[in-house]
């Protein structure tokens, strides 16, 4: 499997350049300085540290230009689900790229970027509703072709559980530590539990990817929120304001 | 049985103790440490379900007064055991009851009206809020009052009862709200490619939500221009620095792609020039 050359674990001195991406992490005397530019952007970081390392993978799409929400939202052509049936499919999800660094068996967030303009979206009533991270994909029977440092893969398990056709058009996930691995693709697994056309339950799997992918440190756990060790499938979201284009208004 | 006089209110505390019998006192020893037991479960449980839901201020507060509120009716429960005629000081008590309430009308209406914004929670700390002619964010909400800080910076303290009682305007309440623009173009643009340009620099906005969509129409044939309407829904926490941001680019764009945003106008009719055009028609038809 062909690692990825972005991602991956760096020592203190890199220089990475890809497509419109570039970073670099140089020594001077007393102090470390990480530079990176990415679509004209640029951020500069001084660390005070010896010995350690970077890690660049990718992270949960939720904190760029800033963190508002917890909430992903994938929206793609509607599909039709047989009653009492399960059936798999592939969709695409944005990634960001986190940059960690870490020394003495701690990280800590040092920066996310993304090449991807993020674009965020209101799913439910304006009162009620949750505001998400908006992202459009097509449908995929197999794991398709994607650039890893604008977009992943995302593994979806539809299960109709009801006794009637469901028409699905969008899927939104809570963000409890997304697991993400990366490879030659970036690869996160979901399930989506499908009880009317209003109503469903989603929640992100931590199912091992692949053979040789590599899991990637959440921008989530790194922030060092209260909680320390989730669970991601303990976490369910309930989407009760419709599956599809059309918004329940409650 | 010796009955214990109250005289004016004042009780001997001597004479209480001297007639208290074993029993008593085992009895009033248990009510009351089942009154402490009770009132520590009690605030207890509230610590537990409301530490999240509630300044930490104010869940002392409550604290105080369901634990004074149990070991007083303890001491209800207790008190026959003391053998002390209450008659005495329950008319006391009316009375001073009465005057306190005249002397702390307001403290009190303050007080409920702490308690009624706490369960009701029409705002939380940091929204950005109107009440009355305060606006501002909310730094703190008291059992007596609430503080807000103006845009200004300027600490103001709001009494409860004016914040229940007036209406409440929370800018944050809801997770999306809506701003509008009005943008005027010339007549001789293309209205529709404007309307373009417009929807182009909104798609680019992370902020710009994708739902509710955005909408920008010819809302009015103008004196001076051709009047768009611009309405777009932001996340609330994001929709002030959004709808700062958002119309010098979208005034940039539209003037980047030639499209003119008009100075008020209007066309003056000159009638001595037209009087000498007249004139000037007879002459060439003289001719």
């Amino acid at each position: 499997m062909i690692q990825f050359t972005v991602y991956g674990t760096y020592d203190y001195s890199c220089h990475i350049r890809e497509d419109e991406i570039s970073i670099d992490v140089e020594s001077t005397s007393r102090y470390l300085t990480y530079r990176r530019v990415c679509r004209g952007e640029s951020a500069e970081r001084t660390i005070a540290s010896e010995k350690g390392s970077i890690i660049i993978n990718p992270v949960e799409p939720l904190n760029l230009p800033k963190k508002v929400t917890r909430y992903l939202e994938i929206h793609f052509n509607p599909i039709f689900v047989e009653p009492e049936t399960t059936r798999q499919l592939y969709l695409t999800f944005p990634v960001e790229i986190g940059v960690f660094i870490r020394a003495k068996e701690d990280n800590d967030l040092l920066d996310v970027f993304s090449p991807v303009l993020p674009k965020y979206s209101l799913y439910g009533p304006p009162d009620y509703g949750r505001v998400t991270r908006w992202h459009e994909s097509s449908i995929y029977p197999d794991v398709p072709k994607t650039d890893p440092l604008r977009e992943g893969v995302l593994d979806l398990t539809l299960v109709n559980e009801g006794k009637t056709w469901i028409e699905v058009s969008r899927a939104v996930f809570v963000n409890a530590g997304m697991t993400i691995w990366y490879g030659d693709y970036v690869l996160m697994s979901a399930k989506m539990e499908l009880y009317s056309n209003m109503v469903a339950e989603t929640k992100i799997l931590s199912t091992p990817g692949k053979n040789g992918m590599t899991r990637s440190i959440p921008a989530y756990s790194a922030r060092k929120v209260s909680v320390v060790e989730m669970v991601p499938e303990k976490v369910v979201f309930l989407m009760e304001f419709g599956l599809g284009d059309k918004i329940a208004d409650n | 049985m010796t009955r214990l006089q109250t005289t004016n209110s004042t009780l001997d505390i001597t004479a209480i103790v001297a007639n208290l019998k074993a029993y008593d006192i085992i009895a009033i020893a248990v009510i009351l440490i089942i009154a402490v037991i009770i009132a520590k479960i009690c605030t207890t449980f509230l610590k537990k379900k409301l530490s999240d839901r509630m300044e930490k201020s104010d869940l002392n507060v409550l604290n105080s007064i369901v634990w004074w509120s149990i070991i007083l009716i303890g001491i209800f429960f207790a008190s026959p055991h003391f053998k002390i005629d209450l008659s005495g000081l329950l008319v006391a008590g009316g009375i001073l009851a009465v005057i306190i309430g005249f002397a702390s009308q307001s403290v009190v209406s303050n007080f409920v009206s702490g308690i009624f914004l706490i369960i009701e929670r029409p705002m939380k700390i940091g929204d950005n809020i109107n009440i009355g002619d305060v606006t501002g964010n909310v730094e703190h909400i008291q059992i007596l009052s609430t503080i807000v800080r103006t845009f200004e910076g300027i600490y103001v303290r709001v009494p409860n009862e004016k914040v229940f009682t007036s209406n409440i305007k929370n800018y944050v309440s809801n997770v999306a709200r809506r701003f509008d623009y009005k943008i005027g173009i010339s007549y001789r643009d293309d209205a529709d490619r404007a309307v373009m340009i417009i929807r182009d620099i909104i798609e680019h906005e992370p902020f710009a939500l994708k739902n509710p969509e955005p909408l920008v129409f010819v809302d009015k044939l103008g004196d001076s221009s051709v009047d768009l309407l611009i309405r777009i829904w932001a996340p609330s926490k994001e929709w002030y620095d959004l709808k700062m941001s958002l119309l010098v680019k979208i005034k940039t764009a539209l003037e980047a792609n030639g499209v003119e945003i008009p100075y008020p106008q209007q066309v003056v009719w000159v009638q001595q020039a037209k009087s000498a055009e007249r004139g000037r028609g007879h002459e060439d038809n003289g001719r």
